[in-house]
Parts: structure tokens; C-alpha cells; sequence
């Protein structure tokens, strides 16, 4: 399944569990997550990039997080929004995403794509595999490394700061807590792994 | 001179300084039926100033600030959603420290003071921290004993709600405990790793409660008490102590108002306390009956030192010269572990409430070692904190690449359970070369009041201490499989907030360099208890000695400084303090 109709199914999937229809209990707690999102964040309409820079921004964003086993990653989380409000309020920092985006569809159409939000995965991942790495560093390359660098700073940081994002680091969820329950299983995997199995 | 407006409402009791003590001394006059003026230096505060659940998801830009500087600026941390206000670096209020000292002096403007942010450690003292010369031969013996204050503990428990396990141990008394929460996994490596060793590990003993009570909340576990506690579930004198008392009706609170000097009439009585009114600068007067003095140990003795007439030229309290002398910190050395094979651990929500873990103080017999008194240990790492911005930059800063191998890398670094620190809190004893003194030189702050110059320097003692700290975490961290990380974290770093010169390091030896004094935020004494005017600043009902409708309810009365954090003994010292001050005004005495 494709990372836009996997999307497309997790939000029937939602509108579903709105319905009350017996779903799954973990894809109900995405559906959940993904009710609570667009009711609180709705349709976003882009207030600094274009609509096209946007699309570039959200595959990009999914490339760096993707979803996983059924549970969101950086596109179903209201990352790119949230990047994007942030260009809205410092000239700065758009012009380094507009220049970045910018230089994504340039080094992507030398590559025989149209441009980077309709290249074909296989034309995205290579050209990511070049960028993500410092020891790529040329001439030709160096502009993409930097901008890269910052996307993925921010994607990590605006996924891992989302609700799906804390989940995915902390199954029980984070506080408030009724009471505090340490898992067995945590103590038993240190303990087992200690000097004093 | 500036005009000064005074009103010509007498005052029953005038607290100066919100914090334990005066709240403490808050509270209890009112259910006492005592009609009190309560002074705060700071602005007053409400419920909604606390933020320990507040997340990067309550801001739009989720902490990277409203014109997204973390990232345009490539600031190195995301912006904090501000809690009350805890200024170390009071750019107005400066402090002075002599050369050759070093000295920090972390204080609190706001109603709650430090009890806004402390780290919530509750510790009754033990008798021989009551009894230091007379029972370990150095230091000085208080007038009164633990059997004077264990009543109060007592109340103070049952109205604060403390944690704990009865452990039965004479260097960390039981108390009326909440309670605990569970070990986490690697606290459960301390309790045997001290156990191998034959030092009793115990629950952490913290002013939190885990069970409702007095119409607080019961702890939700999210690790954040220095942000205040929006359930009231651990102690702070805003919300447990001073908030319910001003339902009573008889509390006023004079907020942004900082005491400048006690004013005496010809007998040496004090009839008011001039303040200055930060809102407009303007200085004024509140008459009162009595005073009570809870700005802070060395707050209190500027306050005193400051209040010279012609019946007190030395200052209020301050016949026999012992105002702002043997001032005393908590000893402080760090040392932490890498133990690898806790990676890849379960996470899960670990915060509770800090750490549920401590190591009271083991030896009873001190004949082998070469310090007279010791210390407790507080145990952190091995957390999964919830994810801020900046989260995931040491694994991507590690790992390059994207995708799934990145989001694995995260994991693996956010099971980051493979660290275990350890806090050492010491004794501290008095000594001749640590005190407080107006400064020589005349500076004065914003508002035109002389200022503080402290005087420090560690003795033997505690660089001895501080040897045996750096032992005996070594020997507890490697029973338990730890690779010590180096270098080892200092207690506080030099210099003060006011620009002060550092001093000259401590002699390098092959004891631990200790941090400047203050640095652990446990300065006490410099108004100490004791049995006359020649030998201390106040009696055994912490009334001084040559002014006595003036009361001492801070750290400034205790006559010597254990390894426990002092909260608990601030808060229970007030409480008896102002029973007695009830009591003596009911008999007309003051």
C-alpha cells in the first residue's frame, strides 16, 4: 500500500471510528489521533510556501519519518504545518526552505524526474541517500546536505513532539497518569542483564 | 529623604518572605484565629502560573518561539513555557562576594519563594544533627533537641504529605509516611548493588502525596515538580499553606513589596517595617506588633544588619555580632555511570515523581573515617522523558540517513536508560570563614538598600567528605555494572551572578574540587539558635534574644547544617515558632 492511500485508508478508518464501528483497538487509537488532529488542526492551507513547495515539504517530511507498522509518521502528524507556520513568521528561515525545496526539484529533474513531489520513490530515496550523508559533500551536493540537515532536524523534532510521535517512544502514553506502573518486563530485562541475575 | 507613607493600622504579626517558612508561620497563626500581614518581595502568584503539564503542543510553535528562533538562530535549547519566577541573576538585587571566595546565592521573587521549585526532597534531621559538638565533637549543639521538633514533623507530614518507607535507621528518622511509588529498573539496580554492600537503599522521601488528601490531587507522575503543581500534589506554601489560609480572612498579602528595614522605637522595640513598594519605588511603612523574618537565611540578616538605630547600632539582633556568621551550604559532588546493558529496555512514562530512590547516610560509627558527619545520596537517570524539541539530536547527530533506520536509531537512543547518577548531599559545618556582612564598600541595590557580601570556604571536613563521596559512589555504581563517566560533575560552577571575580581554586589535591558555596541552594544559619545574645541571634523558640517581638521562621536559626535537605526542618521550626508566638501573645508577653 502506498504511503497516500495507507493516509487515505487511516482516515476512513477514522471517520469509521467516529461512527462507533468496531474497529481494531490499535488502529482505533490512531484513527483517534488522526480524529483529534483535524478537528483541532482541520484542512491546512499553506501561509508561507506555495501549494506546490508544500507538497515538496510534506514527501519530504515523509521520507525522513515515515509511518510504520500502521502507525503514523511524519505526514499523517501535522508536521509540515507546523514547519510551515514557522516559515510564515521568520523571512530567514523560508528563504532557506524556499532555496531548499527549490534545489530538490533542480537536482531531481537532472535525474529525469518532473520534479521531486512526483518523482518516482525510487528517484526520491536515491537522491536522499546522497544528501543524508556528509560524506557526500561536493560542490554539486553541499547546498542539499545543509538543507536536508534542517528538514530533518525539524521533522524529528515536529514528529516526536506530536502525539503520535510520543507514542511511538512511549507505548503507555505520557502524563497525567492514574497511578505509576513500572512493566515487569523492563525490570526483568535489566535485572536478568545485571550482576545480579 | 523620600517620602515615606506609613498607615496607621497596627499589624498583629508582619511575615516577611512567602516561602516555607513564612507560609508555614501563615497558616498556622491563621487557624490560630491571628489576624497577619504576609510580605513577598515577588509578585503574587495563582494556579495557572503553574505549568507541569504544559507541552510543546500547548504552543503553536511548540517551543521553538514565536518568531521560530530556535531554529533561524540555531538556538542550542527549545524555549521552556515559563513557570513562576526563579531568579538566581537578580540583576537589580545584586550581592557581592569578598575576593578570594566563591559564593551563589539562588533566590526566589514570587509567592511560594523557593518552594515553587524545589526538588521536593523532605529529610527529618536526626538527633545528633541537633547535638553536632555534643555528640560528634565538632560544630555547635542546638538548644533544643529532636524530641522538640518531632511533634512537628509530625503535623507537617500529615498537612504536606510526604513519601517514604519506615526503614527504622537512626541517621534517617521515620516519619508518617504517604505511600511510595515503585523502583524503577535501575533504581531496582541501586537497591542491590547497595544491598551486595550492606548500605540500606531506601523509597525516596519526597513532599508529594500519592494518596488525595486535604483537597489536593493525588501525584499524576509527571516529573515536573519545579514547575508547580497545577493538582497541588506536592508541597509548595502557595497553594497547601498560604491559599487556604487566606480563606480564613485573616491573611493579607503584600505582594512586590521588599523589606528595607525593621524600625525601632526608643526601647529598642521594633514598631514597623519600612518596604519598598516595587510597583511604583515609593517607600512605606506597615506598623506591627510583631515581625517575623522568612526572607531566606541570608535575606533575613541583611534585614537585620540593615536595621541600625541608636538602641541597635550593630543592627536588630545583632548585640553580640553573630548576625550573618557560620553561614552554611550542603556539600554537593555528582557522579554518574554508564551501564550498557540497560539499553534497549521497555520505555515507558518513568517520570513519577523524580527519583523514588535515596541512600540515606549508612555509617554509624565514624572512627575509620576522616569526616565527622555524612551524607545522603539522591539517584537519578534511567528516564524516558517526554520528548521536547531537540529530543532526537544526539541519535540523528550520531546516525545519519532517514527513514526507519533513523526512527530505530531514535529508539535506541531514547532507551537512554543507560545511565545512573548520583547526587551526594553532605553535612556542612560551621565555620569562622563562611558568613554574610553588609558590604564594605558601599554597593546597594536598585531600590537603594545595602547589599550582602558573602565570605566562603570549605573546610577539611567537607573536601574529606567529598573524597569519601567519590569512594563509595565508585565502589556502588561499579557493583552494579557501571562504567564511571568522566570527569565528575562538579556541585555548582564559580563565580556569582553579580560578575564577581572567582576566586582562587581550592588547593588541587586528591579530593574533589567542591563548587562555589550556595551552590546546592541550602544556605542556612546566619541568625542562629542559641542560649544568649553573646553566642546567637535568636533563642530556643527562635525569638531574638535583644528584640524580642522579632521572630526568626527560615533556615537562619539552625545552629548547624545536617546532611538532610533543610525543608523539612524550616517548615517544622516554623510551625513551633509560630505556636509559640500565638501562645505569647494570647499572655500579652509581646
Amino acid at each position: 500500500m502506498s504511503e497516500l492511500s495507507r493516509r487515505d485508508a487511516l482516515k476512513s478508518l477514522a471517520t469509521a471510528f467516529v461512527a462507533t464501528v468496531a474497529v481494531d483497538y490499535v488502529l482505533a487509537e490512531e484513527a483517534h489521533a488522526l480524529v483529534r488532529q483535524t478537528l483541532v488542526g482541520g484542512v491546512y492551507t499553506p501561509k508561507a510556501l506555495s501549494p506546490a513547495q508544500f507538497r515538496t515539504l510534506e514527501r519530504l517530511t515523509d521520507l525522513i519519518i515515515p509511518a510504520e507498522n500502521g502507525k503514523p509518521g511524519a505526514l499523517d502528524s501535522r508536521v509540515s504545518p507546523w514547519i510551515d507556520s514557522l516559515l510564515a513568521v521568520n523571512d530567514q528561515l523560508k528563504a532557506k526552505y524556499v532555496t531548499g525545496l527549490g534545489w530538490l526539484d533542480t537536482a531531481i529533474a537532472s535525474r529525469g524526474a518532473a520534479d521531486f513531489a512526483s518523482a518516482t520513490p525510487a528517484q526520491q530515496t536515491a537522491l536522499l541517500d546522497l544528501i543524508a550523508f556528509k560524506r557526500n559533500a561536493s560542490v554539486e551536493l553541499s547546498p542539499g546536505i545543509d538543507f536536508f540537515a534542517l528538514a530533518r532536524r525539524m521533522t524529528v523534532d515536529g514528529f516526536y513532539t506530536s502525539e503520535p510521535g510520543i507514542r511511538d517512544v512511549i507505548p503507555g502514553g505520557r502524563p497525567p497518569l492514574p497511578q505509576f506502573v513500572v512493566p515487569k518486563e523492563s525490570v526483568d530485562y535489566v535485572i536478568s542483564r545485571s550482576p545480579f541475575k | 529623604m523620600a517620602q515615606v507613607n506609613a498607615t496607621s493600622t497596627v499589624h498583629d504579626v508582619v511575615i516577611i518572605g512567602s516561602g516555607a517558612g513564612g507560609g508555614t508561620v501563615t497558616k498556622v497563626l491563621a487557624d490560630l484565629g491571628v489576624r497577619v500581614l504576609l510580605m513577598e518581595a515577588g509578585p503574587m502568584v495563582t494556579m495557572d502560573d503553574f505549568k507541569n503539564l504544559a507541552s510543546p503542543l500547548d504552543d503553536w510553535h511548540r517551543g521553538a518561539g514565536a518568531a521560530a528562533e530556535l531554529y533561524a538562530a540555531n538556538q542550542g535549547q527549545p524555549f521552556q513555557q515559563p513557570s513562576v519566577v526563579f531568579a538566581p541573576s537578580l540583576t537589580d538585587e545584586p550581592y557581592t562576594v569578598a575576593p578570594g571566595s566563591q559564593f551563589r546565592w539562588g533566590r526566589s521573587r514570587c509567592l511560594g519563594g523557593r518552594t515553587n521549585h524545589y526538588s521536593r526532597v523532605q529529610l527529618r534531621y536526626s538527633d545528633y544533627d541537633f547535638k553536632n559538638q555534643s555528640m560528634k565533637g565538632v560544630g555547635f549543639d542546638w538548644p533544643i533537641g529532636y524530641a522538640d521538633i518531632a511533634p512537628y514533623y509530625d503535623k507537617a507530614e500529615r498537612l504536606i504529605g510526604v513519601t517514604g518507607r519506615a526503614e527504622g535507621l537512626s541517621t534517617a528518622p521515620d516519619g508518617i509516611f504517604q505511600t511510595p511509588a515503585s523502583f524503577k529498573p535501575h533504581e531496582h539496580l541501586v537497591y542491590k548493588a547497595c544491598e551486595k554492600l550492606g548500605i540500606k537503599a531506601t523509597s525516596s522521601r519526597q513532599a508529594v502525596i500519592t494518596s488525595a488528601m486535604n483537597g489536593r490531587d493525588a501525584c499524576v507522575y509527571c516529573g515536573q515538580c519545579g514547575r508547580g503543581c497545577r493538582g497541588k500534589s506536592n508541597y509548595a506554601s502557595s497553594y497547601v499553606q498560604i491559599f487556604p489560609a487566606m480563606e480564613t480572612g485573616r491573611v493579607t498579602v503584600l505582594a512586590n513589596s521588599m523589606a528595607r528595614e525593621l524600625i525601632t522605637d526608643a526601647s529598642g522595640k521594633v514598631t514597623a517595617v519600612s518596604y519598598i513598594d516595587k510597583t511604583t519605588g515609593e517607600e512605606r511603612q506597615v506598623r506591627c506588633r510583631t515581625v517575623v523574618l522568612s526572607a531566606a537565611a541570608p535575606e533575613s540578616a541583611r534585614l537585620l544588619l540593615n536595621s541600625k538605630s541608636s538602641r541597635h547600632p550593630q543592627g536588630v539582633g545583632n548585640s553580640g555580632g553573630i548576625v550573618g556568621k557560620y553561614l552554611t551550604d550542603t556539600v554537593g559532588f555528582g557522579l554518574s555511570a554508564t551501564v550498557p546493558y540497560m539499553r534497549g529496555a521497555a520505555p515507558f512514562s518513568s517520570q513519577g515523581y523524580g527519583s523514588h530512590i535515596y541512600i540515606p547516610w549508612w555509617h554509624t560509627d565514624h572512627s575509620k573515617l576522616d569526616f565527622p558527619l555524612g551524607f545522603h545520596v539522591e539517584v537519578g537517570g534511567g528516564g524516558f522523558a517526554v520528548p521536547n524539541l531537540g529530543f532526537g539530536s544526539a541519535a540523528y547527530g550520531q546516525s545519519e540517513g532517514y527513514g526507519l533506520p533513523l526512527k530505530q536509531a531514535i529508539r535506541d537512543a531514547y532507551g537512554m536508560g543507560t545511565n545512573i547518577s548520583f547526587s551526594g548531599r553532605g553535612s556542612c559545618i560551621p565555620n569562622e570563614n563562611c558568613y554574610a556582612e553588609i558590604d564594605p564598600d558601599g554597593t546597594k541595590d536598585k531600590w537603594g538598600i545595602p547589599v550582602l557580601r558573602f565570605h566562603w570556604k570549605w573546610s577539611d571536613y567537607e573536601l574529606n567528605e567529598a573524597r569519601y563521596m567519590r569512594e563509595s559512589f565508585t565502589e556502588i555504581l561499579e557493583t552494579l555494572g557501571g562504567t564511571i563517566n568522566t570527569p565528575a560533575a562538579r556541585s555548582a560552577g564559580p563565580g556569582g551572578p553579580t560578575g564577581a571575580p572567582a576566586g582562587p581554586a581550592q588547593p588541587v589535591d586528591d579530593r574533589p574540587q567542591l563548587g562555589a558555596g550556595g551552590g546546592i541552594i541550602h544556605e542556612v544559619g546566619c541568625v542562629r539558635m542559641g542560649t544568649s545574645a553573646a553566642n546567637s541571634v535568636v533563642n530556643r523558640f527562635c525569638q531574638v534574644h535583644d528584640t524580642p517581638n522579632v521572630f526568626s521562621a527560615d533556615g537562619g536559626p539552625f545552629a548547624s547544617h545536617g546532611d538532610k535537605n533543610p525543608t523539612h526542618t524550616i517548615i517544622a521550626l516554623a510551625w513551633r515558632t509560630a505556636e509559640y508566638l500565638a501562645e505569647e501573645m494570647r499572655k500579652g508577653n509581646v
